[in-house]
């Protein structure tokens, strides 16, 4: 595939996600962030895979994976440090509240703020555990005897 | 780590983006190693020294 066709495609495809939120914002409905979120992740899925079929000349190289990598990692590390910052504080804040209604209230929306990282700290977990075995291959490893 | 890519550009009167086409990488790559702000892979570093049809040692020199 051409270079210049991903672009359209993912053109298109940003478009179908935009309208697909437009419609999931006006019903205004329960479902409708179930849809949301699966338009995303299903056009994440297909900009990638059109991505890896681009053949015309480099998008990506290795000193561009590089960058994109330590990017990543700042990133990641810095957001769930931010988070947990943040998640504590708040805790700590509502935990002393004197209204238990209130209080019952806020620690229940500051639970998906706790979820999401954990997840993101699973989900980091998982992939050093597979890039490890990928390649330092520890099975491999003739000296270990 | 030193090299001489830009020397062997103009010996072989390539463009860098003559030579990233050739090695299969981004022009910004090449301006990165040649910058020497980029130290390339070993594959890398093999491929561009064979486009210039010299040693790996001719083209990078490792400054310990």
């Amino acid at each position: 595939m051409k270079k210049n066709t991903y672009y359209i495609i993912t053109s298109f495809i940003v478009f179908i996600v935009a309208l697909i939120n437009y419609g999931a914002v006006c019903l205004n409905r329960y479902p409708a962030m179930l849809i949301v979120t699966a338009s995303v992740l299903i056009a994440a899925t297909i900009v990638y895979i059109l991505r890896r079929r681009i053949d015309d000349a480099p998008v990506t190289d290795e000193l561009i994976s590089k960058i994109n990598e330590m990017s990543a990692t700042r990133s990641l590390q810095i957001t769930w440090i931010l988070i947990f910052a943040a998640v504590v504080a708040n805790l700590n804040i509502v935990w002393y509240m004197d209204d238990p209604v209130l209080r019952s209230a806020l620690l229940h929306l500051g639970m998906p703020f706790l979820i999401n990282l954990a997840i993101m700290i699973m989900i980091y977990t998982i992939f050093r555990i597979y890039y490890t075995h990928k390649y330092l291959g520890l099975g491999d490893d003739e000296e270990s005897d | 780590m030193k090299n001489q890519i830009k020397v062997y550009r103009a010996k072989y009167d390539l463009t860098q983006w003559d030579l990233a086409d050739d090695v299969g990488v981004t022009r910004q790559t090449i301006i990165a190693i040649e910058k020497n702000k980029y130290s390339p892979s070993l594959d890398l570093a093999f491929r561009i020294a064979r486009r210039f049809n010299a040693k790996i040692e001719d083209v990078f020199q490792y400054e310990g």
